[in-house]
């Protein structure tokens, strides 16, 4: 059945017509922009660069961030990023990391995951109460996935790992609240978990190391000696 | 002869770690002996503490320690520190005579090497001398070691000796710690402990034991230690403050 073009020259119909193209035309933008911009930066301290499709610009506040974008910091620098779920990544100096996947469907998160290829990352991850998070983050040698809200990683090349002196590429995940799954990439079923307070050595293709609590380096024999 | 069963002992224990950790250690375990360590590191050390017990024995110390990694396995080490001691003696007195009616003062100077032969384990052997009140030289063995470092609950076995030629005095220290609980800000340990000293002025071994509690805030880098108990000064009780800096570089 066709409406007459008198019928639809009547001001409600016209009205609602709009109404509903309009309404279809904010939801694609908005499922174009989620798929788009995935949050901005939010600071930077000392020199980061954010290279996208191949061309590379200085990170600056409120500058937007999209999926397979690289952030990489200088000496002395630090950026921060916060996506649009309220996630938070806080990037060390001389470190790199890539937004391989970032889905977001209006504020809620679906996916995320991040590559580290360098340094040291810290994540804040925001859970929504009752959800099942799906936030990991690889380096070239290991896997995490969070089941948690906060934890630092650090991918190390060049430098003898404290667990095996032999091997010179390792990385290190602390967690600060919540539990961290832990994986070698070349042996993701042997996974770990991570809980607050603790952290674990992946050396090479070793797998993780059992826990071990935060910063034991930092601690020794009582003070009063 | 009790002594020297305890030292067999001491050696034993060294002796059956050491075997422990070479057994898990790679076939050339120290084939990077003369490379530099990498990343070198550069430690600075605040501390202070306060020591007191019944038999009206006060003192307090304080200064900086500093370590420098030359290869993976030694750092230099040199730590100044301040000590004053109100009344009374104990096991960390050089003072050949007891103190009067004035607190004594002096300054102490150390240097030495801190060998690190496995993950979590050091051996510092210092020497020195006072400076003040105290003025003669002093040397100083300081052991920590962390067993089952990878657990819910590593273990801290510490040994510290110390030998003041000021007035012949010697002592020893010893603490076993477990790690109890780490979380996001805190690290707490619990354990026990005590001092032994004779010699000089102290013609018979004292001691004393008591528990141990360890607080590391892992934000601020700072340890507090407190350990009270009971030995021949009857009751006595130690806190202490550090604050660790570090740098990479």
């Amino acid at each position: 059945m066709k409406l007459s073009q008198r019928q639809f020259r009547h001001p409600s119909i016209r009205l609602g017509a709009i109404a509903l193209f309009g309404l279809i035309l904010i939801a694609h933008c908005a499922a174009a922009f989620a798929q788009d911009t995935v949050g901005q930066v939010t600071a930077v301290t000392g020199s980061a660069k954010l290279e996208r499709g191949g061309v590379e610009v200085n990170a600056a506040p409120t500058m937007p961030i999209k999926v397979r974008d690289e952030l990489r910091t200088a000496a002395d620098s630090k950026l921060t990023v916060t996506f649009r779920d309220g996630s938070k990544l806080i990037l060390s100096d001389s470190s790199s990391y890539t937004i391989d996947e970032y889905s977001i469907a209006a504020t809620s998160r679906i996916r995320a995951s991040i590559a580290l290829w360098a340094g040291h990352l810290r994540a804040t991850v925001f859970v929504a109460i009752g959800a099942v998070p799906d936030f990991q983050v690889h380096t070239p040698n290991a896997t995490t996935a969070v089941r948690g809200t906060e934890f630092e990683i650090a991918y190390i090349t060049g430098r003898p790992c404290p667990e095996d002196r032999s091997c010179t590429r390792y990385t290190t995940v602390g967690v600060l609240h919540g539990v961290v799954a832990v994986a070698n990439i070349a042996n993701p079923a042997q996974t770990i978990q991570v809980t607050e307070g603790y952290e674990t050595t992946i050396a090479c293709e070793s797998p993780a190391t059992s826990p071990a609590p935060l910063g034991m380096e930092e601690m020794g024999a009582p003070g009063y000696h | 002869m009790r002594s020297r069963a305890g030292a067999k002992a001491v050696v034993a224990m060294l002796s059956a770690l050491i075997a422990t950790r070479a057994s898990a250690a790679p076939a050339f375990p120290y084939s990077d002996f003369f490379t530099l360590a990498n990343p070198q590191h550069l430690s600075l050390t605040l501390f202070a503490s306060a020591i007191g017990n019944e038999s009206r024995y006060a003192a307090t110390h304080e200064g900086f320690q500093l370590e420098q990694t030359l290869n993976p396995y030694i750092g230099v080490v040199g730590r100044v520190s301040g000590y004053q001691i109100y009344q009374g003696a104990g096991w960390d007195n050089p003072l050949t005579i007891h103190p009067g009616t004035r607190p004594r003062n002096f300054g102490v100077f150390m240097g030495g090497i801190d060998l690190l032969p496995f993950q979590g384990t050091s051996l510092a052997i210092l020497g020195g001398r006072d400076v003040g009140d105290s003025n003669g030289a002093r040397i100083e063995g300081d052991f920590s070691s962390w067993i089952a470092l990878h657990s819910r609950h590593p273990i801290n076995l510490s040994f510290v000796g110390d030998h003041f030629y000021n007035n012949g005095q010697s002592s020893g220290l010893i603490d076993v710690r477990v790690v109890m609980s780490s979380w996001r800000e805190l690290t707490w340990l619990l354990g026990a402990g005590g001092q032994l000293w004779g010699g000089g002025p102290e013609p018979h071994i004292m001691k004393e034991f008591g528990p141990d509690l360890g607080l590391f805030f892992r934000r601020w880098q700072t340890s507090v230690d407190l350990q009270a108990g009971y030995g021949n000064n009857h009751g006595y009780g130690t806190i202490s403050v550090t604050h660790l800096f570090g740098w990479d570089e």
